[in-house]
């Protein structure tokens, strides 16, 4: 006998069989076509835009730059002498953070999912209760920087964050569904517990794991506020904070004109706009969108994973 | 067995001698007297300010003379606020901020206590400052008759007007000598319209809050009427300043002197059309040197013209103080350093413009020349720090500015309740409801159903408690009348 799998073809609903279901779903295609386009086209304006220069920008965007324009990027790179540097921290900050984040949750959740473990309706609760209540950031504030002393350190963007509630019950749930006879067979076999965390429950949730990953790595590469909180330090600056702080210093020099009493020297008609905005956006983005594909045949799956039993 | 003992003689000499060597240098400095280190908070850019760590070196040699040692933090002006409160929340130590009624509010913080009561440390520590910032004006620093923060003294009041570029009003023969009154301002519109159909004559319409009127508006909502002797506060949206500024930009908008689309342009994209030549002009403040800043700002040669006289607000002076921390370890030293930047222009101007010769240079006028590629300045927000009058003005700027601002300031008519606080504290809720609501219909003028809208806008007002704001305000100015004998 073969037990291959069964050819897949024999599961599917016989395609245009019953012309309800075939135009629903073609319908269901088209709003999904649509909707990808929407999110397309904003992302070729917002790159068309970072084409274009200063001073073609008043007669509004346009689908092609009337003129291509390297000026935006070429205004970014040139004031910004840390921005290789904030890509190094932004890297670390993510990957490290990850890493670090993804070892300690994973380990985390293995105990809570297991049924033996004596304290685990009392962690379970810590977990779930710092979900939904949270110190606020003032007493934050005072552990990380008059206790902890993290404050403009690398170690802040990394340890106050590592453990993510969210995740954990998502991990949780998954090794929790992992079948047991898994466990009790490795145990039969001399594992100990460590050796079924690492061989049995990690490579069993990988699909959780790396959507726990994926979406910490952007959480991390995203975030500009707390190193907005803890980071005095310009070489500590990641990237998204730097951009931050960039747009918002030509906000502030045009503000800062319009208050001052005495006439400025600076020429504010000089600095970019609009494209400005777009360029450093893209700038940003770049590293995320060549990371996705990595993530992604694990990504479709891991999603609904936490959802699932059995 | 000598070698050894020669050694250990030796090693026990050295070793007395590096003791004493390292006990004589405590000794040394402390006849010295260290300089006390003065922590200040307050903003800046970094597109000006390249490089803090060695700026205020220039400020430091001053200040060493009365043992003061200036550590001056500046944090990303977007930033500032949040910072700050975490700072004066998490009882962390520094001795002066910058705070305001618009950044870092001031009342507030006094109410929590973070700020130290300096009215008896003037006297004992920086009697020089009612020298130079009159009782008046150093007034705008007080909660309930105490004072908490040291106003920098600035422009208070500024003029309203408009500025016509040069070029369109020489090209057109615009005679701007004649322009006394909006009611003059049609036919140059007019015939900016005819004779140049490329341009939009004003880049946006009036502003309500400095439409000509002798009306003290207090927080946006409540206004006391011109020459009300009693101090009654009525609702704003009764006021002609109110109904005019409307009626006023609705007349722009259907004659198409300003743009079509002008609701959905942001305050950013106009000036940058400004910039680009869309408009032959814009409405504004005006000010002394306010020509230089229009051409330094939108790119532009133009003439300015006043419009309506400069009113001081009832808390004008409060829109840049600096207080002192409470938990600060020697007031007498931060007192002398606040006298020093209040009286004295040459602190101010190293604080400011950092080392001469490395930083800036002084041109034979006299003038302040920023060098290029200075890694310290601090010129454009001189605002936030002293008093503005002291400081030697910029290359380009008119050197009689000080004394045209001063003379604006001081000619400008007052509110009857300058000194006022508005307490929000009882109407808090009320206030963020009405916020909104203006936020949300803040372009009902351009709208095609302007009047519906209006109406909708003036009755969701009242039921977001507009009454009950106003008999709050009523009361707190009553009781700051009788206060203050002005009732």
């Amino acid at each position: 006998m073969d037990y291959t799998a069964p050819p897949p073809e024999t599961t599917r609903p016989a395609r245009r069989s019953g012309g309800r279901e075939g135009s629903s779903l073609w319908l269901m295609y088209a709003i999904l076509l649509l909707f990808a386009l929407v999110i397309l086209f904003s992302f070729w304006i917002i790159i068309s835009v970072s084409l274009t220069s200063t001073a073609e920008l008043r007669y509004g965007f346009r689908i092609l730059p009337p003129r291509f324009s390297l000026e935006a990027y070429q205004y970014t790179f040139a004031n910004m002498k840390g921005i290789w540097n904030a890509y190094g921290v932004s890297a670390v900050y993510a990957l490290l953070g990850t890493l670090l984040a993804v070892a300690v949750m994973s380990a985390f959740a293995y105990a809570l999912s297991r049924p033996r473990f004596q304290a685990r309706r009392g962690l379970t609760f810590y977990v779930f209760f710092t979900m939904l209540f949270s110190g606020g950031l003032t007493p934050s504030y005072i552990l990380i920087k008059q206790y902890l002393k993290l404050y403009d350190t690398i170690w802040v963007l990394i340890l106050p964050g590592l453990v993510n509630c969210w995740h954990v019950m998502m991990l949780r749930t998954t090794m929790q569904s992992l079948p047991s006879s898994l466990y009790d067979s490795a145990r039969i076999d001399g594992a100990s517990e460590y050796r079924v965390f690492v061989s049995v429950a990690l490579p069993l949730s990988a699909p959780a794991l790396a959507t726990v990953a994926f979406m910490g790595l952007l959480g991390r590469w995203n975030d500009w506020y707390t190193p907005m909180i803890y980071i005095t330090k310009n070489s500590l600056f990641p990237i998204q904070y730097l951009l931050q702080r960039m747009l918002n210093n030509i906000q502030e020099a045009m503000n800062m004109i319009e208050f001052s009493p005495f006439a400025s020297s600076v020429d504010v008609s000089k600095l970019p706009r609009e494209n400005l905005r777009m360029a450093m956006m893209v700038i940003t983005i770049f590293p995320m969108m060549l990371v996705f594909p990595l993530f992604q045949r694990f990504f479709i799956r891991g999603i609904t994973v936490g959802s699932m039993k059995g | 067995m000598k070698k050894t003992i020669l050694r250990k003689v030796v090693s026990t000499l050295l070793a007395t001698a590096m003791v004493m060597a390292l006990a004589a240098i405590p000794a040394f400095a402390s006849a010295q007297e260290e300089p006390t280190t003065i922590i200040q908070y307050n903003f800046g850019s970094e597109t000006f300010i390249k490089n803090t760590g060695i700026g205020v070196e220039a400020v430091n040699e001053l200040l060493l003379e009365y043992g003061i040692k200036l550590d001056l933090r500046l944090l990303s002006e977007s930033e500032y606020v949040e910072r700050m409160n975490l700072i004066i929340n998490s009882n962390e130590y520094f001795d002066i901020c910058f705070t305001s009624t618009w950044r870092l509010d001031f009342y507030q913080n006094v109410g929590k206590g973070a700020f130290l009561d300096l009215t008896d440390l003037i006297p004992e520590y920086a009697p020089k400052i009612t020298e130079f910032i009159k009782p008046e004006y150093l007034a705008f620093g007080n909660v309930n008759g105490r004072l908490y923060a040291i106003p920098n003294l600035q422009i208070l009041a500024n003029p309203y007007g408009l500025y016509l570029r040069k070029d369109v009003a020489d090209e057109l023969g615009i005679d701007m000598t004649a322009i006394k009154t909006l009611d003059d301002l049609d036919p140059v519109f007019e015939l900016i319209k005819s004779e140049r159909p490329d341009l939009y004559p004003m880049g946006g319409g009036l502003d309500d809050r400095v439409w000509g009127s002798g009306d003290t508006v207090i927080s946006f909502y409540g206004a006391i009427a011109e020459d009300d002797p009693d101090l009654n506060v009525v609702s704003y949206y009764t006021r002609p300043m109110y109904l005019n500024t409307n009626e006023y930009n609705l007349h722009l908008y259907n004659e198409g002197y300003i743009r079509p689309d002008i609701a959905s342009v942001t305050t950013d994209q106009s000036q940058g059309d400004m910039v680009a030549g869309l408009y032959a002009g814009a409405f504004g403040d005006v000010k002394p040197g306010g020509e230089v800043e229009f051409k330094n700002r939108r790119g532009w040669d133009a003439y300015q013209i006043k419009i309506s006289d400069a009113m001081m607000g009832y808390n004008s002076g409060a829109a840049t103080m600096n207080a002192v921390s409470i938990n600060t370890a020697s007031p007498d030293k931060v007192m002398k350093y606040l006298e020093l930047i209040h009286t004295d222009g040459k602190t101010l101007d190293a604080l400011l413009y950092g080392t001469e010769g490395r930083d800036h240079v002084i041109t034979p006028e006299g003038a302040v020349r920023i060098a290029e590629n200075s890694p310290y300045f601090l010129g454009n927000t001189a605002w936030a720090f002293g008093n503005t009058f002291l400081l030697t003005v910029m290359e380009g700027q008119d050197p009689t500015l000080a004394e045209r601002t001063e003379a604006v300031n001081d000619a400008a008519k007052r509110s009857p309740i300058v000194g006022f606080a508005l307490n929000t504290e009882p109407i808090q809720s009320e206030l963020a409801q009405l916020d909104a609501l203006r936020e949300e219909y803040k372009n009902r003028v351009y709208m095609p159903n302007y009047e519906e809208l209006e109406a909708e806008y003036l009755s969701k007002v009242q039921l977001a408690g507009l009454d009950k704001v106003l008999a709050e305000m009523q009361a707190q100015v009553d009781a700051w009348a009788i206060a203050n004998g002005k009732k």
